[in-house]
């Protein structure tokens, strides 16, 4: 059974509380609530399950993930979706897709490092297309879901990043439906317009 | 010395009940996420609550008038608005929504207010009047976890769980320093797809219709305040289908309650102590019914207006003030015909004397008596309270005080006098048995309440409270559960001249920082029957012990972190003898909400996770089991200040 509450308990533990103040590149420590909203990353890439409990009539196949994240007061912020198609694996239950939309919060190490580690929660609904009605002739089904993540990201040139994360995510569901899955990519990283700078302070 | 308008408008408006009243304001408000004003209520330290529904709180204050009681009475913007119907408040009809709220005081205790009703303590309301255009609206969602999802296809028999919303209230107006003008329209929508409503429901409900308990609501304000004179109006009318369980007949009833409103309320300076003012209020409600298997209540027709004239003398350390006024009272039923007309006339005073710098001494009197026997004093109702209060320094005060009560049932919102009026309730409660009426109710409360200061930011407070109540009339009823959960059939047969004592004691601590606030408290509530059967099988129902605690911080000004937890020790409903249902388990629960501000303060998004435990909660032997819900809350504000209070 995997208990996303205690997985993220023992990720946070792997990170250093003080990487959240560390040191930038000029070695000016910034005052967090002027960095935080200043620059946006774009990450976009494939996905794909690992493991899923009380699904064991469907399978699923390749997926994508895009998400947007910025710097917080603390930690950083996101916003993202991930899609993944599930196949069934009896013919008289039909296909369906899924999207989980979440917002989330997480910590990284350092911002210096060229390899950098992220451990974060992520809260968000799971939304269900069926390919066939059900009895009432509702096709679609939606669920709040949480989760808890693991990633590494390293950059390879200018704000440009590759990475790779691993996802522990309940669909609170009944019966809950506990997933595991992964994601890599690409990311890119600018600074906020101040239009929308300005809405997010 | 003159006092300003505001101020006049609130002293007028204040109940001249006695008791320690508690204050919150809008920013400890907002941080709890809540996105209905009925919800808001609830989240108040001394306020205890149930529901079988998730929809419909019954808010019976302290619990100091046991679990059936109609709850505390509000008072908004100084205007008593309380929609009522079938003993019950509806505070989830008020078009208040929390994000309207700059002010809110509750004070327990019986009084009457100017409407010529007794409450039994009042919620008083202050809303927010921006100056200049405003737009402002708030949306909220609250959806239960617990869908089956995906097992729909696998399990046919799987149903979703209970959704509640979208609830929203938009709010459009324009203000200056005298005048404010507001229209309202407020939405709200409960979906019954929990096993156990639906169980229930359906064997009511016909039409193929979803059962959907749903609310709208528009209204009109206006404001003007000068040195001279302070005027309050409000106008509107609701729509609300479908009602939720009710104890009279154990089911729910498929019924549209229609209403029109009127309030008013004008205040003038006569000199520089005198003040004079006049308030009204018109109501009408209107049910019909709709599509259903069984036979239910006739429409009902209920009108009701009141009148006051009141005058006020107040100096820096003496105020007193008298009113006079009346009431009209209307109940008609289809296929029935005429039911029942009262006129009721009432005073109402208060005195407020300084002592000395610290002391004072309140004494208020209200009597209410139907028109036509004016003479009698045996037809006559009346409260009157006297308190002591010693405020030594800042947080530091003892008060003490004593309410007699006697009254007479003469109210058309209460199914009593419904029951007494003679209306029929068809097969929905076909085995209603009419008491007989010659029975006085009276009660007498006494209360005593210290609190001591613990550094610059924390207190510790106690309040003890005893209340003791003679000449009830109450149902001697029994809910028998007829093979499943979700089958009641009940006999409601009113028994008068119940007697009985509520003891409670609560302690609690605050603390109040720039940035942060907490509170923890603890009530014992212990009913005392002396043999009374009806008595203790009515007056139990809420947890003996009860903690509730809070703590609410601001990292930033943009950034507000709420959490609380609520402790209930098992409770017994014996009115449900069967032996799963007179015992509930007792509960833990905790609430978590994160709210962040965007674009100035235009926008404010909440999230809260309610029951953040996900464990089984439940509130009354026909509510719901509750699971973990997440609420969505998104306001946005387009105003040019957020409020004309300084």
């Amino acid at each position: 059974m995997i208990r996303p509450a205690a997985t993220l308990f023992c990720l946070l533990l792997c990170f250093n509380p003080l990487d959240l103040f560390a040191q930038t590149n000029d070695g000016a420590i910034p005052p967090i609530e002027k960095r935080a909203f200043e620059t946006i990353r774009i990450a976009v890439g494939p996905a794909a399950s690992l493991h899923a409990v009380h699904l064991d009539s469907w399978t699923a196949d390749y997926g994508g993930a895009v998400k947007a994240s910025t710097p917080f007061y603390f930690g950083e912020i996101e916003l993202g979706m991930s899609i993944l198609p599930w196949k069934s694996n009896d013919p008289v239950l039909p296909d369906f897709m899924s999207a989980l939309i979440f917002g989330g919060w997480f910590v990284s190490t350092a911002p210096e490092k060229v390899l950098k580690a992220s451990a974060g929660v992520r809260m968000g609904n799971y939304f269900m297309a069926f390919d066939s009605p059900q009895v009432s002739g509702e096709r679609n089904e939606s669920e709040f879901a949480i989760s808890s993540f693991l990633g590494i990201r390293s950059t390879f040139w200018r704000g440009l990043e590759g990475f790779a994360e691993i996802n522990a995510v309940r669909v609170l569901t009944t019966p809950r439906l506990d997933m595991v899955s992964v994601s890599t990519g690409v990311s890119i990283t600018f600074d906020t317009p101040d239009w929308l700078e300005g809405i997010l302070k | 010395m003159r006092l300003s308008p505001i101020l006049l408008l609130m002293m007028l408006a204040a109940p001249p009940s006695v008791g320690q009243t508690t204050n919150w304001d809008a920013h400890t408000l907002s941080d709890r996420g809540t996105v209905r004003f009925s919800e808001l209520l609830q989240t108040l330290e001394p306020m205890r609550y149930w529901s079988t529904d998730r929809y419909t709180a019954r808010m019976v204050g302290t619990g100091m008038g046991g679990p059936h009681t109609m709850g505390p009475s509000v008072l908004l913007d100084g205007l008593p608005f309380t929609p009522r119907f079938m003993d019950r408040n509806e505070y989830e009809i008020i078009p208040v929504s929390p994000a309207d709220v700059e002010n809110v005081e509750f004070r327990p205790g019986f009084t009457m207010l100017s409407d010529g009703r007794f409450a039994d303590g009042v919620f008083n309301i202050r809303t927010k009047k921006p100056t200049g255009w405003s737009v402002r609206g708030l949306v909220g969602l609250v959806n239960e976890t617990g869908d089956p999802g995906p097992v729909k296809y696998t399990n046919p028999l799987a149903k979703n769980i209970d959704r509640s919303g979208p609830t929203s209230a938009i709010r459009a107006s324009w203000g200056n320093r005298s005048w404010y003008l507001q229209a309202g329209l407020d939405t709200d929508a409960f979906h019954m797809t929990d096993q156990r409503i639906e169980g229930r429901v359906w064997r009511i409900f016909a039409g193929g219709v979803k059962p959907v308990v749903s609310h709208v609501s528009q209204t009109v304000r206006i404001s003007h305040s000068s040195p001279q004179n302070s005027l309050e109006l409000g106008g509107g009318q609701s729509s609300k289908n479908n009602f939720l369980f009710d104890e009279l007949a154990g089911l729910e009833w498929p019924v549209t309650e229609d209403r029109k409103w009127f309030k008013g309320r004008f205040v003038h300076a006569l000199g520089s102590n005198w003040e004079a003012g006049i308030s009204g209020g018109y109501d009408d409600l209107k049910s019909s019914n709709l599509s259903a298997q069984i036979e239910l209540p006739s429409a009902l027709a209920i009108q009701d207006a009141n009148a006051e004239l009141r005058l006020a003398y107040a100096t820096p350390s003496f105020s007193a003030n008298w009113a006079v006024g009346g009431r009209h009272s209307r109940l008609e039923q289809a296929n029935t015909g005429w039911l029942r007309s009262q006129d009721i006339v009432h005073v109402r005073s208060g005195l407020d004397w300084g002592l000395a710098t610290k002391a004072r001494i309140k004494v208020n009197g209200s009597l209410s008596v139907p028109r036509l026997d004016v003479s009698q004093p045996a037809a006559m109702s009346y409260v009157v309270g006297g308190e002591f209060d010693y405020e030594k320094r800042r947080m530091e005060a003892l008060k003490m005080g004593l309410t007699l009560r006697s009254d007479r049932v003469e109210d058309v919102w209460t199914t009593l006098d419904l029951v007494e009026s003679g209306v029929r309730f068809g097969a929905w409660a076909p085995n209603v048995i009419s008491p007989i009426f010659d029975s006085r109710t009276e009660s007498v409360e006494a209360f005593l309440f210290s609190s001591s200061s613990l550094g610059r930011h924390s207190m510790f407070w106690m309040d003890l409270r005893a209340r003791r109540l003679w000449g009830l009339i109450l149902p001697e009823r029994t809910f028998h559960q007829v093979g499943s959960d979700v089958t009641f059939t009940s006999d409601s047969n009113f028994r008068s001249g119940r007697a009985g004592t509520v003891i409670s004691p609560r302690i609690g601590l605050t603390f109040r920082s720039e940035a942060s606030r907490a509170e923890l408290s603890y009530q014992f509530i212990r009913t005392v029957a002396d043999g009374d059967v009806v008595f203790w099988k009515h007056f139990s129902g809420l947890s003996p012990h009860h903690i509730k605690g809070s703590f609410a911080t601001d990292p930033n000004p943009r950034l507000h972190l709420f959490a609380s937890v609520s402790i209930n020790n098992q409770m017994n409903w014996p009115e449900y003898p069967s032996l799963d249902r007179s015992w509930l388990p007792g509960f833990v629960q905790m609430d978590a909400s994160i709210s962040k501000d965007f674009w100035g303060d235009r926008l404010h998004l909440n999230i809260s996770a309610i029951n953040l435990l996900n464990r089984e909660i439940v509130r009354h032997p026909a509510a719901v089991d509750e699971q973990m819900a997440i609420r969505v809350g998104v306001l946005v504000n387009f105003s040019h200040q957020t409020s004309n209070y300084p």
